[in-house]
């Protein structure tokens, strides 16, 4: 794959979605600090080039499933954002119809299965959509976000062996930013990579730089391309930060200051502006029209979600159970 | 315009924070995002940021206060100059299109087939306070008695109970409250006391803080390092003793209590006697100095042993309570000059009376003599 095959258009595309995931996280932010939104929230500034880079190369039809901190990865599979600003306002417009709440954003309709919080819950589920596609022979692949403080759960083990030796299309995607919660990742593993553990598993493995789009891009567009035609799963290990602390509950005090200052001096959205102002594709003007733009479409979805009605207390079963 | 600043729901296992610090005085100017107060919740201490920039113009709240979530602390104005109305009531939240139905009435907390429905952090602290949880009120889902529920409670009940704390009181004293009386109910406490002779230790102490002025060593300092070197060498005491198993310790962690002004502090040193001296010695500087700022380094130590002293007030000697997670606590008394007899004649000593908390479950008083004796030996051999 070559970045030759990114059209000028599609890089604006992608540009904008990032805008779009960070002034997400922002608002939302600004939403608890005033107090309009019930509930704490985990949030992902910094990791947009993981959320975007990957869904971007994803097709109808693939699925996708995340983790306790989705927001992006809900904005950059596609999902309007004015069902996923209801969803954390609780409404009945919200893409879980208010159930979910922040912790499980997704609508299987776009593409993306509400969010699991449990660690690593997300995994096996996308590997059965892949015996699925296999199954019944769709050219699709499911993808699932995991991050590094899932990679020491059964589960993850289990779930790779398993789609490794079936060979089912599916993409391993590791967010390592780092920490688990607190824990950092190299108290936990021996190993210096993730994606080292690739071969304990017979598959391809690949550490990518996660702060930069295209190459986040390019390497699930590849990995991808093995998995539809039959070769197997990949596991991808996606190194990125997040500027915030893990939850709002938490200030981060155990990272040092400096490798945070270090991390946002690496951070996506400017390095894409950097690069991309001097060669042209980007201007002063395209950038400021883009977060005019962006910032309507937030304001929108607030005012949407502000405007949508709570659930009703006798709906509280409705969409839990299969008949 | 006008901007009220809430104080956001931050917490775990309460919706409420204590004012910890200002960060910014009226008249001054705030970026969006910019740091605006700190704050202590259940968890940690941290910043909450002014979601919009602007001018503070009033503080709603000071210092030392506890604030529920949602309630204001601070009006923000656009401008430093224009007038503002105190008003700080909420905005009603835009009309719902649709009318939403009364909400069901909660079930009460003690309506569920006898089964109180409580989280396990009220349940510790009504315990702790001896409240019948059946009688406290659940506000939570479907009635579901939180923690702030207990303390509601408590403080209502609280003119007659002896045991009731303020509200007011800081989360390091909580906690402090809830892990000394975990500790004394399950830990079996023995005690040993001995005078240390600090001769050689003083003696050393001095050469060294001659020579090295800018990284002097405390008596503390001494006693941490020579406790450490001391339970390397005692593999019945350096033993990790959960769930029926015993692992034997490669390294000699401490745990350092360390007093401050909102109470005390647990702050881990690891293996304090396997560096040089100047390394232990700026290491220890920097995990004392770092927790007074709020932030526990050392995450990887899991010490067995606390050192608590309480010499720098002259106390003579002390018995502490151990720390739960460690196998013993060793309380030092004041390093004295003190005449004995011995050999036939009056000598002057230097001495410190300590005093070891040990767990009886895991050690005896024997382990506990050889490990001061021990103790004694790195002291005079620092």
């Amino acid at each position: 794959m070559t970045p030759s095959l990114l059209t000028k258009e599609r890089k604006l595309g992608i540009y904008r979605k990032m805008l779009l995931c960070r002034m997400f996280e922002d608002r939302v932010n600004s939403l608890f600090l005033q107090g309009r939104m019930p509930g704490t929230i985990h949030q992902a500034q910094g990791q947009e080039a993981c959320a975007v880079g990957v869904c971007e190369a994803l097709r109808d039809g693939d699925m996708l499933t995340s983790t306790h901190r989705p927001h992006e990865h809900a904005v950059a599979r596609g999902i309007p954002v004015r069902f996923l600003m209801a969803e954390l306002f609780a409404k009945i417009t919200g893409c879980c119809h208010g159930k979910g709440g922040s912790m499980h954003m997704g609508d299987a309709d776009f593409g993306m299965l509400p969010a699991i919080a449990i660690v690593g819950g997300g995994i096996p589920l996308a590997a059965g959509y892949a015996l699925s596609f296999k199954y019944l022979k769709k050219p699709n692949i499911a993808v699932c976000f995991f991050g590094d403080g899932a990679v020491n759960e059964g589960i993850f083990h289990e779930t790779v062996n398993m789609a490794a030796i079936w060979d089912l299309p599916v993409l391993f995607i590791c967010e390592n930013n780092k920490y688990g919660a607190s824990t950092l990742i190299d108290s936990v593993m021996k190993v210096k990579t993730v994606s080292a553990r690739a071969s304990a598993y017979g598959i391809p493995g690949s550490t990518i730089d996660g702060n930069d789009v295209v190459s986040v891009y390019e390497a699930t567009l590849e990995a991808g391309e093995r998995a539809r035609s039959g070769q197997g799963p990949t596991l991808l290990e996606l190194e990125t930060y997040r500027f915030a602390g893990h939850s709002r509950s938490d200030p981060g005090h155990y990272r040092p200051k400096e490798e945070v200052a270090e991390w946002k001096a690496k951070d996506p959205i400017t390095r894409f502006e950097t690069r991309y102002l001097s060669d042209g594709l980007l201007t002063n003007e395209i950038i400021e029209s883009y977060r005019a733009s962006v910032e309507q479409e937030l304001n929108d979805a607030v005012e949407f979600a502000e405007a949508s009605p709570s659930p009703l207390p006798e709906e509280c079963l409705a969409d839990v159970y299969v008949e | 315009m006008k901007h009220v600043i809430i104080m956001p729901d931050l917490g775990q296992t309460t919706s409420e924070a204590k004012i910890v610090s200002w960060l910014k005085k009226p008249g001054d100017k705030l970026a969006m995002g910019e740091p605006l107060l700190e704050v202590e919740t259940d968890k940690a201490t941290m910043d909450v940021e002014a979601y919009v920039g602007g001018f503070l113009r009033k503080k709603l709240a000071n210092e030392g206060d506890m604030v529920s979530a949602s309630n204001p602390v601070a009006i923000l104005t656009d401008t430093l100059d224009e007038e503002f109305d105190e008003d700080v009531k909420p905005k009603s939240k835009s009309a719902a299109p649709v009318a939403v139905p009364e909400r069901a009435q909660p079930i009460t907390s003690a309506s569920v087939s006898g089964h109180i429905a409580a989280v396990p952090a009220a349940r510790m602290l009504a315990k702790q306070l001896g409240i019948e949880l059946s009688a406290v009120r659940g506000t939570g889902l479907q009635g579901l008695i939180t923690k702030a529920d207990v303390e509601h409670f408590g403080a209502q009940d609280g003119e007659s109970k002896a045991t009731m704390r303020p509200l007011q009181e800081s989360r390091a004293q909580e906690a402090m409250a809830a892990l000394t009386s975990r500790s004394k109910s399950t830990i079996p406490h023995f005690y040993v006391t001995l005078d240390l002779d600090m001769a050689a230790a003083e003696s050393w102490r001095a050469r060294w803080n001659q020579a090295h002025p800018e990284l002097k060593a405390s008596v503390n300092d001494c006693l941490v390092r020579a406790g450490s070197a001391a339970l390397a060498d005692s593999p019945r005491l350096n033993v990790r003793v959960s769930g029926g198993k015993s692992e034997q310790q490669s390294v000699a962690d401490v745990l350092v209590v360390l007093g401050v002004d909102s109470g005390l502090l647990l702050v881990p040193v690891a293996d304090p006697h396997a560096d040089p001296v100047h390394v232990f010695l700026q290491r220890i500087k920097m995990a004392l100095s770092s927790a007074k700022e709020g932030k526990i380094q050392g995450a990887k130590a899991t010490p067995l042993l606390a050192i608590s002293n309480l010499g720098m007030f002259g106390v003579k000697e002390f018995s502490a309570i151990i720390p739960p997670g460690c196998n013993a606590i060793l309380a030092a008394g004041a390093a004295r000059d003190q005449v004995v007899w011995q050999n036939g004649r009056a000598e002057a000593l230097r001495v410190c009376t300590v005093t070891v908390s040990a767990d009886h479950r895991v050690v005896d008083g024997i382990a506990v003599a050889q490990f001061l004796e021990r103790m004694q030996f790195h002291l005079n051999s620092l």
